[in-house]
């Protein structure tokens, strides 16, 4: 399962709804490291990341009074910051992808290692292409259905789906492993001379 | 067979899969073994750790969302910050609601050719496009006075021009007003609306002319963003 939204506590809420800058100030407190995580992993970019987590909370404040409980608050601020990670990369979509919209980038070799390795990993994930790295953040991590992710970026489900596969088999590739004889997770890893 | 890996992650996450296909994973072992990696590669990246922001982001948000609130200060401070936010603004909307678009991107939408199969209103003839494909000229200042014909083509084309004089334009900290945070998010909103209604356009294969005008949409859209964010970049 994802992770846990941190829980905002009611009163806060209302405090914020009333324009309460200590509140907003909590609230920040509260989600800007989950907001700043996904913003980091889907954009790969520490200094876009930086631009999502203001654009995100400016627009948290601009709104919060409009907030119904529709959705879980941490649910409908992490809405928010997707949407602008999408907006951020929707740019370069346009003038990369080709007609199955994937692109290839990245294509650099990723230092070869286990997926215990969290470097690696996150290395792998950054050399994705824009697409597949939020594919596969957005379904593996943050829990959101193919037919979610579909609407999110304009696509279908099925364009979800496929962009999963070609995450996970280029992530394959990036982390140097092959299905290993003698375990479920282990994987032959060329630098480590495991194979 | 021989399951894909959509097969395989189709699994990994308990969709529904042929059962021809769960029986050929069941029956292997290394397809078993790989649904299994899957499995662990998804459970590696939920434990990845979280990423700290850095200081001084708030307090860059407080300070912005203040300007935008009343104050007794003095008027000339305000008049100075709500200026530059107010210019940036009047800017955006002038290029949204400019008809002709002089100095922007696009000419009316009675200029669409008659050779692209879409309906022409005034028998104008096309207008063509000016310059070359970057959005700079060779002093590296932005372009505005292009003038491309309203066909589906050239809009794509001008819409990729305007994304790709976004991408070009200098990165700033994000150290601006709350109200030019706040044009800039609804122009980015309605943007991703209108990538939106493209993609379902294309998927439902809407008229052309209905896509055209979607496209043009965009490019006004693109137009006043790139306006606005070079304004910002601008020292």
């Amino acid at each position: 399962m994802p992770k846990p939204l941190p829980q905002l506590d009611s009163a806060v809420l209302a405090r914020a709804q009333h324009g309460d800058r200590t509140a907003h100030a909590e609230i920040y407190g509260l989600f800007s490291t989950s907001v700043f995580t996904l913003a980091r992993r889907m954009l790969a970019s520490r200094a876009l990341a930086e631009d999502v987590l203001q654009d995100t909370f400016v627009e948290v404040i601009r709104k919060v009074a409009t907030y119904r409980g529709e959705a879980e608050f941490g649910f409908w601020v992490k809405r928010i910051a997707i949407n602008k990670c999408l907006m951020h990369l929707r740019s370069s979509w346009v003038s990369r992808r080709d007609s199955d919209g994937d692109e290839l980038v990245g294509t650099l070799p990723t230092r070869a290692a286990g997926i215990d390795d969290q470097i690696a990993l996150e290395r792998a994930l950054d050399d994705l292409s824009d697409t597949a790295r939020v594919v596969v953040w957005l379904h593996d991590v943050e829990g959101h259905t193919h037919g979610e992710i579909g609407r999110m970026m304009g696509r279908t489900a099925s364009f979800s789906k496929s962009q999963l596969a070609r995450a996970h088999e280029r992530l394959r590739l990036l982390l140097g492993g092959q299905p290993a004889q003698d375990g479920p997770t282990q994987l032959c890893t060329p630098v480590l001379k495991t194979c | 067979m021989h399951p894909s890996t959509e097969n395989l992650l189709s699994v990994r996450d308990g969709e529904p899969v042929d059962a021809e296909v769960r029986a050929a994973i069941a029956g292997d072992v290394a397809q078993a073994r790989e649904v299994e990696r899957l499995r662990s590669v998804r459970h590696a990246l939920r434990g990845l750790p979280e990423v700290a922001p850095p200081d001084g982001v708030w307090e860059r948000i407080a300070a912005a969302e203040r300007e935008t609130r009343p104050r007794t200060a003095s008027w000339r401070k305000y008049a100075a910050g709500a200026g530059i936010a107010a210019a940036v603004a009047a800017l955006a909307i002038f290029v949204i609601a400019s008809p002709s678009r002089p100095t922007g991107g696009l000419v009316p939408r009675h200029a669409i050719p008659a050779d692209d199969g879409l309906t022409t209103t005034t028998g104008e003839p096309p207008s063509t496009v000016v310059g070359a494909d970057t959005p700079f000229d060779p002093d590296g200042v932005l372009v505005y006075g292009r003038v491309v014909p309203a066909s589906y083509p050239a809009l794509v084309r001008e819409s990729a021009r305007l994304d790709l004089a976004l991408r070009r334009l200098p990165y700033q900290r994000p150290m601006m007003s709350a109200e030019t945070a706040t044009t800039i998010a609804g122009l980015e909103d309605r943007i991703a609306l209108i990538d939106e209604q493209i993609t379902y356009s294309n998927a439902r294969g809407v008229p052309q002319p209905q896509r055209v005008a979607l496209w043009g949409e965009r490019v006004d859209l693109m137009n006043a963003l790139v306006h606005v964010r070079y304004a910002q970049a601008q020292p």
